[in-house]
């Protein structure tokens, strides 16, 4: 497991390009930019910083196959894939409450 | 009226189509640039009919509309700088109708560039404006952004690529007007479809183009040259010029850029020197004597490392973009510190091309007085320079910086009779870059003019408040 | 419709997997029962560890099944509570409800079959048997961290008493989660884990003759493991090469590959079949016969196969050369 400053180091580094979006197989069928690495990736961001996370965050961040296409095209080199399943690890083991996850498309 | 409004706005698109959670809102409340504000709802039209409703209601309950694609902007104009609500068109994303023989493409505004010319490509036909962000960049965010691209030399900006679009105008209706022709060829009055390409989502919202389309070439021959000196490669680029060849493509990098961009790049052969790269298009049969050619123009001109390809498919292979293509990765991550936030600034000048060495030196020496390693890229071609450096947004002393270096890079521009901006727009950071510039060339009743225009698309001003200029 | 809470899923994969050592309740021998017949030896240098993706896939993808029928019901949310508790108790309680159609079960046996089949012919391979146990890879993906854990400390004993050396799995999850993951999480792993796609193409693979197999031209579908976390594209066309294969590409393919949605089939399954389906045409644009190399790949485009498509696992093309 990574300690979460390192994953919060990771993350950080994003410059918001959005580029991953191009070759997310979820982002099309979401029902918004959270369902895609570039919304994952700074839910992450902004959870960790204020140590909260709404259900539908959560479930954006869990609906991710982790199939790390984003992280090919990232020009920051973020292992997004990664990250995520990390985030998902902390979700489960409570560190923002218990939050239902609930993935639903568009 | 938050509250009033999100319960309209649900009773009249639907509880799916209007998001309030605000860590979703968050991340439409903030863009490439690195900027970002807030906003009380995203709303995801499906029609234009939806896009109207919304604006029918905006206008009545004033609340201001940032309309969005998919938020890749480098100046500020896609983020919600006041509360307002956030209008993504990323549902609205088909491809309606493509004709080659009459050279058209029928889109909506939330179909990425990319994608149309996946499908574009299977006919052997493609839409040239190639943003270095094309594959997240949506036609209708490239129609408001005024966007260009590696091909802006041969091809030109947005502006010459658009026959006609279908906008929604913030009134008590939500107006739908239809503007331009289906055709290249249309003077009907004056040309609306100018006035909004490039107005920054200001005017109107877009919600239908009609997009001209040309075939791709049959051949594209590429050269990748290296020169000791930066004159040699503008000499180089000149005789190409006045030979009567305009270059499909015509990009260069400076030393250090090359430097920077080359690190970690799988090629073949090794880079060094102020890099050209040109690509002309051609026949299958002009191919070889263009080559040539090429390779002569730049053994004239002391070039000291010289890659070619006959072919796209060719210079893929030996991987002659690659290091251009590994700019905007190389851009960000220079100079970054570790464990410390970071933000890109990607300026965007534009200089007659016969002033780019010019220009160089003085981009260097500012860069030198700051103490930022620039990177110093651009399409040659056009004249369109991209200096860029890198900064930690939460240091207050290394921001003042930026700015700083910001504004000296514009007057570079200004003094050598460019632009202060070629395709990234205005949005809320070069609205005083843009005074400045009306106002070196005794113009600023131009703003003045501007203005007005704004108030009779936009009376209440509510569609994306604050970008370009202040009502 | 409701919407299912994914960590029901990941709470019922947690006990079952604590319990029965399986991401589903079912019977050992429903791993190994492929090689019964096959006379591979029981010890060697190089071991076969399936770890039983192939072969749970259809109780997996049946235990879904189930558990949207229990979720539709009109208890909805607290039937599935009460069968998480009843499993917490006893995890076989829903074994008599999982049964995929013996049609599914044999294909994954006969790919398995043609895999030990090809190998075997180039090296000297041994099959872990009873211990070739499932290798807690959807307990990793999930983030269920603590659990991988426990169960990958039993995976690794397993093979500690088997004396194994050298493993060569079968499909791009395991082989990631073996070659990549158990290192950083049980200390003193060093066994050599090699897709067979690998061992095939490191060594060579054996023709029976000149014939084209009857495909002829097909479209390859790369899972996301091996094509990008494992950067195993080329092997495989390689391989289909030598046995007279020609591959028509995707634009999304090698390292670009498009994910087929199964990882999230647990959780949506529409969802799952919506990214399946985009896929399915993209790969279908090129050539109706499709290559995998991968069980959830195949069994998630399966599932939206269009009408006139094949859909073959890289295997059972191989060992008809």
């Amino acid at each position: 497991m990574k300690p979460l400053e390192e994953i919060l180091k990771d993350v950080s580094r994003c410059v918001y390009c959005g580029f991953c979006e191009s070759v997310c197989p979820t982002l099309p069928f979401g029902p918004h930019r959270g369902y895609g690495p570039r919304g994952r990736i700074n839910l992450i961001i902004n959870s960790i910083k204020e140590g909260n996370l709404s259900q539908e965050a959560a479930s954006s961040i869990y609906s991710c196959l982790l199939c790390n296409a984003c992280s090919e095209v990232c020009p920051m080199k973020i292992d997004i894939a990664g990250d995520i399943r990390e985030m998902k690890a902390l979700i489960n083991r409570g560190a923002f409450g218990p939050i239902s996850i609930k993935i639903r498309e568009r | 009226m938050d509250k009033n409004a999100i319960k309209e706005l649900v009773s009249s698109l639907g509880e799916e189509k209007v998001v309030t959670d605000k860590e979703i809102v968050r991340l439409y409340s903030k863009e490439s640039s690195g900027l970002s504000g807030n906003a009380i709802a995203v709303l995801f039209p499906e029609s234009a009919e939806e896009v109207s409703r919304i604006a029918s209601i905006a206008y009545r309950l004033e609340i201001p509309i940032y309309p969005q694609g998919s938020s890749s902007s480098l100046s500020g104009n896609a983020f919600p700088s006041k509360m307002g609500v956030i209008v993504s068109f990323e549902r609205m994303n088909k491809v309606k109708n493509v004709s080659l023989i009459d050279s058209v493409a029928i889109v909506e505004p939330g179909v990425r560039i990319e994608e149309l010319n996946f499908m574009l490509e299977e006919k052997g036909y493609m839409f040239p404006i190639d943003p270095a962000s094309q594959s997240i960049a949506t036609i209708g965010g490239a129609i408001n952004n005024g966007a260009g691209g590696l091909r802006g030399a041969k091809y030109g900006t947005m502006k010459d690529w658009v026959n006609g679009l279908e906008v929604v105008i913030p009134d008590e209706n939500g107006t739908r007007l239809s503007l331009g022709c289906l055709t290249i060829k249309c003077r009907h009055g004056y040309d609306l479809v100018r006035l909004i390409i490039g107005s920054e989502g200001t005017l109107a919202l877009v919600v239908g183009a009609a997009l001209r389309i040309v075939p791709i070439p049959e051949r594209v021959v590429t050269i990748l040259s290296f020169f000791n000196r930066l004159e040699d490669l503008l000499n180089a680029f000149v005789e190409i010029k006045e030979s009567g060849v305009q270059p499909y493509i015509a990009e260069f990098m400076d030393k250090k850029t090359v430097e920077l961009a080359a690190k970690g790049v799988d090629i073949s052969f090794s880079p060094n020197g102020n890099m050209l790269l040109i690509s002309i298009d051609t026949t299958a049969e002009s191919s070889g004597r263009v080559m040539n050619w090429l390779v002569d123009t730049m053994k004239r001109h002391n070039a000291i490392e010289i890659q070619s390809a006959l072919m796209q498919q060719e210079a893929e292979e030996k991987g002659l973009f690659k290091i251009r293509r590994n700019l905007f990765s190389a851009q960000s991550r220079l100079g970054k510190k570790e464990g410390r936030p970071s933000r890109v600034f990607i300026e965007d000048i534009v200089v007659p091309p016969s002033k780019i060495p010019a220009a160089v030196s003085k981009l260097r020496e500012i860069g030198e007085k700051y103490g930022f390693i620039v990177s110093l890229g651009g399409h040659i071609g056009d004249g369109n320079i991209h200096p860029s450096v890198v900064y930690d947004p939460e240091d207050e002393e290394e921001k003042k910086k930026v700015y700083r270096w910001f504004e000296e890079v514009m007057e570079v521009s200004l003094e050598l009779g460019g632009s202060i901006s070629a395709e990234h727009g205005i949005g809320t950071m070069k609205k005083g870059g843009m005074k400045m510039e009306f106002s070196e060339k005794s113009s600023e009743k131009a703003i003045d003019i501007m203005r007005e225009i704004k108030a009779v698309f936009d009376p209440k001003c509510i569609l994306n408040p604050g970008k370009v200029f202040d009502c | 419709m409701s919407l299912m809470n994914a960590r029901f899923v990941a709470e019922l994969l947690k006990e079952v997997s604590l319990k029965t050592m399986l991401p589903v309740p079912v019977k050992m021998d429903v791993i190994y029962g492929w090689a019964i017949n096959e006379g591979l030896p029981r010890s060697g240098k190089r071991y076969l560890y399936t770890g039983g993706l192939y072969q749970l896939l259809p109780y997996i993808n049946e235990t879904v099944k189930y558990i949207k029928v229990l979720e539709k019901s009109s208890s909805g949310e607290l039937a599935l509570r009460a069968i998480l508790d009843a499993i917490k108790v006893n995890p076989y309680i829903i074994s008599s409800f999982i049964k995929p159609k013996p049609s599914e079960v044999n294909a994954s046996y006969r790919i398995l079959k043609s895999i030990s089949r090809l190998v075997s012919k180039k090296v000297e391979l041994a099959y872990l048997y009873e211990d070739d146990v499932y290798s807690g890879v959807l307990l990793y993906d999930m983030g269920l961290d603590d659990a991988f854990y426990e169960h990958a400390k039993k995976v690794y004993e397993k093979m500690l008493r088997r004396k194994a050396t050298n493993l060569i799995t079968v499909d791009p999850h395991t082989t990631y989660i073996l070659r990549e993951v158990y290192p950083k999480f049980i200390e003193g792993f060093d066994l050599e884990v090699k897709s067979y796609i690998e061992v095939l193409d490191e060594l060579g693979i054996d023709l029976r003759g000149k014939a084209r197999p009857k495909w002829g031209l097909v479209t390859i579908h790369d899972p996301c493991y091996y094509a990008r976390y494992l950067s195993i594209y080329e092997q495989p066309r390689r391989l289909l090469s030598a046995v007279g294969v020609e591959i028509k590409e995707v634009r999304r393919s090698k390292k670009m590959t498009f994910c087929c949605g199964g990882p999230l089939e647990a959780m949506s399954p529409k969802y799952s079949e919506d990214i399946a389906r985009s896929r399915m045409a993209e790969l279908s644009s090129k050539s109706k016969v499709i290559v995998t190399m991968c069980p959830i790949c195949r069994a998630n485009l399966e599932r939206v196969k269009e009408e006139g498509v094949t859909i073959l696992d890289i295997a059972e093309l191989l060992s008809e050369a």
